[in-house]
């Protein structure tokens, strides 16, 4: 309250007073002079819910020299004394609210709601003003949490960035020298990335072989390793000083040495004319890509290694003679030797080895394949044998093929030989056992036979010619069969057909009821053979021509000349005949279709090797159920040569 | 002419000493080396012909019992022809080898008057 105490009127005053209070407002009053005291501080007045000036006019304007109330933002009512018409434009220019006329309780009510209004207005402003005030201090809260947020991102940002390069130089360099697969690429792509240090000399690999040995790859002359001596002994790991070490290698003054295990006794060789601080940025470099250069050198390595293994293992197997081939269960060749041969496509291993269409005869794989042993088994490829050997387990097996054809050609003669010395033993046993009381018997006919003849006794002649001959038949059996038995290794001149009629006789047991024909026909029939051998020729050949007839058949010698340079001799049968699927076979040494006892399968093969010893060729037809013949062709010999007998 | 044959077929010898009294000799056999030993030295033949192989003993160990062969000359025979060696025995001192089987019984009686004469 500006100037005089209002209301004037004590009970409307007590009751307003009342009112104030119950709105927890009190009344202060201000005179004038206390405002027109020096001290007064009008900017207290804002703080009030309401001003009421009640002051007269005059009074009225000597405050408005002291305060501007325009400026206060509190709501002021003026109490008007008197009606003076001027107040209002006054009023107007001054910021009053409301005016105030009389005492009435209308009238002090709605002062009261202007103070209680005025009064809450202040509290919600100061309200907002605290909230505010508290929202402010959270933003700028969580603006400082932000920026300092921002910062640490940045630099962490800054530094992945960093990262990531350096991460994404690591894989390219990774990825180039991954590419490296020898020695020398490696190298290079290592030369290519150290490009970046400018300062640095050379870079290589040096393998410490041993403490004099050592083998240097620097590419610099060559892409191979190039080896060196070391006259002392030098520990190269435990060095301390390669600089001096690589000077004397190389013979020239040589950098610091920065040197990288890569493996085992393999080091890569850098030398440095780098600054210090370069230096220690290379060797973060450097530690940064140890592990790839590590990773990638040993991949080399052992793919290098193994190449050198795999290309050994090859040349080992290639160098093997005898045919070895690794197949599937189907006869498909997965890999052979250069015995076997060499080809691209695959294949069955009948098709390339034995030109046929089905696999061989005799061929192990099958029962390899079902046992899981090691198997072996007898083929024949043309006019060759092969032991072929079978081994492995599922899709793989390996099968060797051994030759057995000169073997089995040395192992024929062996028992030929040892068959020939046995008859030769027997044979002159017989001749002493036989020849004696043979010759005792024709030499007494032959006494009877002049004393018969003396005597004139016809019978006893007859008989006795009879005796005598027998005899003298018995000795020249006796007498081919030594020649037979004889095996000495001459060639001559022969007459073939009278080495027919010596041989024949001997057959006599052999041929039981068979009926042998002669139809000699050749006009020249002398060729050069050892006739003992030929005889065991002929011997065969008959003997295997009885033995596929059975009890009855007929068996025909014929000899002619083909042409005139030839002499054809055949032994012809009513046999059997050979089968066609083994005709192949029958020359092959130990292949018979006889019983075992009847014959060991090296009859033909014997026969053929020594037609072919005096230049001659065996053939043969058959028909199963007809018979066969067998063809020997020798070459004449010529007209100027003498027969020997 | 006395002449013994030793031999131990006797058809051999039988056929033989029948044949060559025919012509007029006087003929002892022996079918083994002992009996021909004995009747070598009983009889003192002027010829003597002689198996080689023998069951008892050979024609070289008979020999040995004749060094200086009293006179006599030797005749050989042999049909062991397995042998090459026993062809013509060196060390025998032999006057003819007649190799068995012969042919005609009436040729060898020739080869036999031949050598003594």
């Amino acid at each position: 309250m500006l100037g005089e105490d209002w209301p004037t009127n004590s009970a409307s005053k007590a009751s307003f007073t009342a009112d104030l209070a119950h709105n927890n407002l009190s009344i202060v009053n201000v005179s004038l002079r206390e405002l027109m005291a020096s001290d007064f501080k009008f900017g207290e007045l804002d703080a009030l819910a309401l001003i009421i000036i009640n002051l007269s006019l005059s009074e009225l304007e000597v405050l408005l020299q002291r305060v501007d109330l325009s400026q206060l933002s509190t709501t002021i009512v003026l109490r008007l004394t008197s009606a003076d018409v001027n107040i209002v434009d006054w009023v107007n220019q001054r910021n009053i609210s409301h005016f105030i006329q009389d005492e009435s309780a209308e009238t002090l009510s709605r002062i009261l709601d202007l103070s209680r209004m005025r009064m809450l207005r202040r509290t919600v402003i100061r309200q907002i003003a605290e909230q505010s005030k508290s929202t402010d201090q959270v933003v700028q809260d969580q603006e400082e949490k932000i920026i300092a947020k921002t910062l640490d991102i940045e630099l962490s940002n800054q530094e992945q960035n960093q990262k990531l390069k350096r991460e994404r130089q690591l894989l390219k360099f990774l990825k180039d020298v991954a590419m490296a697969d020898f020695y020398d690429s490696f190298l290079r792509s290592v030369k290519n990335e150290f490009k970046i240090f400018h300062e640095l000399g050379e870079i290589f690999i040096v393998d410490v072989k041993s403490e004099t040995d050592l083998s240097i790859l620097n590419l610099k002359v060559m892409d191979r390793w190039k080896d060196y001596k070391i006259h002392e002994s030098f520990d190269f790991m435990l060095s301390k000083n390669l600089s001096t070490f690589f000077a004397n290698v190389f013979q020239r003054p040589f950098g610091r040495v920065i040197a990288t295990n890569l493996k085992g006794n393999c080091f890569l060789i850098v030398e440095s004319h780098l600054s210090d601080i370069q230096n220690i940025q290379f060797q973060e470099f450097l530690s940064d890509r140890q592990e790839i250069l590590k990773i990638v050198f040993d991949k080399i390595d052992n793919e290098e290694k193994m190449n050198s293994f795999s290309f050994r293992w090859e040349k080992i197997f290639d160098f093997i003679k005898d045919p070895i081939a690794v197949i599937d269960e189907n006869y498909n060749v997965v890999a052979c030797n250069n015995a076997f041969e060499k080809v691209a496509d695959q294949k069955k291993c009948f098709q390339i080895f034995a030109g046929s269409e089905q696999p061989c005869m005799g061929c192990p794989l099958q029962q390899n394949k079902s046992t899981g042993e090691l198997r072996g088994g007898n083929i024949i490829v043309g006019n060759s044998s092969y032991d072929v050997v079978a081994f492995g387990l599922e899709a793989s097996f390996v099968h060797t093929y051994k030759d057995q054809t000169e073997s089995n050609r040395l192992q024929l003669e062996l028992i030929h030989k040892k068959k020939m010395a046995t008859i030769g033993k027997l044979a002159g046993h017989l001749s002493h056992e036989l020849n004696n009381p043979l010759t005792g018997i024709r030499s007494m006919a032959q006494v009877l036979m002049k004393e018969a003849e003396a005597e004139s006794n016809p019978q006893a002649l007859k008989d006795l010619t009879e005796i005598e001959s027998a005899a003298q038949r018995s000795l020249s059996v006796i007498r081919n069969f030594i020649e037979f038995s004889d095996n000495k290794n001459c060639i001559e001149l022969t007459d073939i057909h009278k080495l027919i009629e010596r041989t024949i006789p001997l057959m006599k047991t052999s041929l039981r009821n068979h009926i042998l024909l002669k139809d000699l026909n050749a006009q020249k029939y002398s060729a050069r053979v050892n006739p003992s051998l030929f005889q065991q020729v002929l011997f065969n050949l008959i003997k295997n021509a009885i033995q596929s007839m059975g009890e009855k058949g007929r068996v025909q010698i014929q000899t002619s000349n083909p042409t005139s340079t030839v002499i054809r001799v055949s032994v012809s049968d009513t046999g059997k005949g050979i089968p066609k699927a083994v005709q192949h076979l029958i020359f092959q040494p130990f292949f018979t279709t006889k019983d075992k006892t009847q014959g060991n399968g090296l009859g033909l093969s014997i026969v053929r090797s020594i037609v072919e010893s005096f230049h001659g060729q065996i053939s043969f037809t058959s028909e199963e159920g007809v018979g066969t013949q067998f063809h020997i062709e020798l070459p004449v010999a010529s007209r100027d040569e003498n027969l020997s007998h | 002419m006395k002449i013994l044959v030793i031999d131990d077929e006797v058809l051999i010898t039988s056929s033989l000493k029948r044949a060559l009294e025919k012509r007029g000799h006087t003929v002892a056999v022996a079918n083994n080396g002992d009996q021909g030993i004995k009747a070598w030295q009983k009889m003192q033949p002027q010829l003597v012909v002689i198996d080689f192989i023998m069951p008892d003993m050979n024609a070289d160990q008979v020999l040995t019992y004749f060094p200086e062969r009293l006179g006599c000359k030797v005749i050989l025979m042999s049909a062991y022809l397995g042998e090459k060696t026993v062809e013509k025995p060196p060390l025998l001192k032999i006057d003819l080898f007649i190799k068995k089987p012969f042919e005609n019984i009436f040729e060898i009686c020739d080869l036999i008057e031949k050598v003594v004469d």
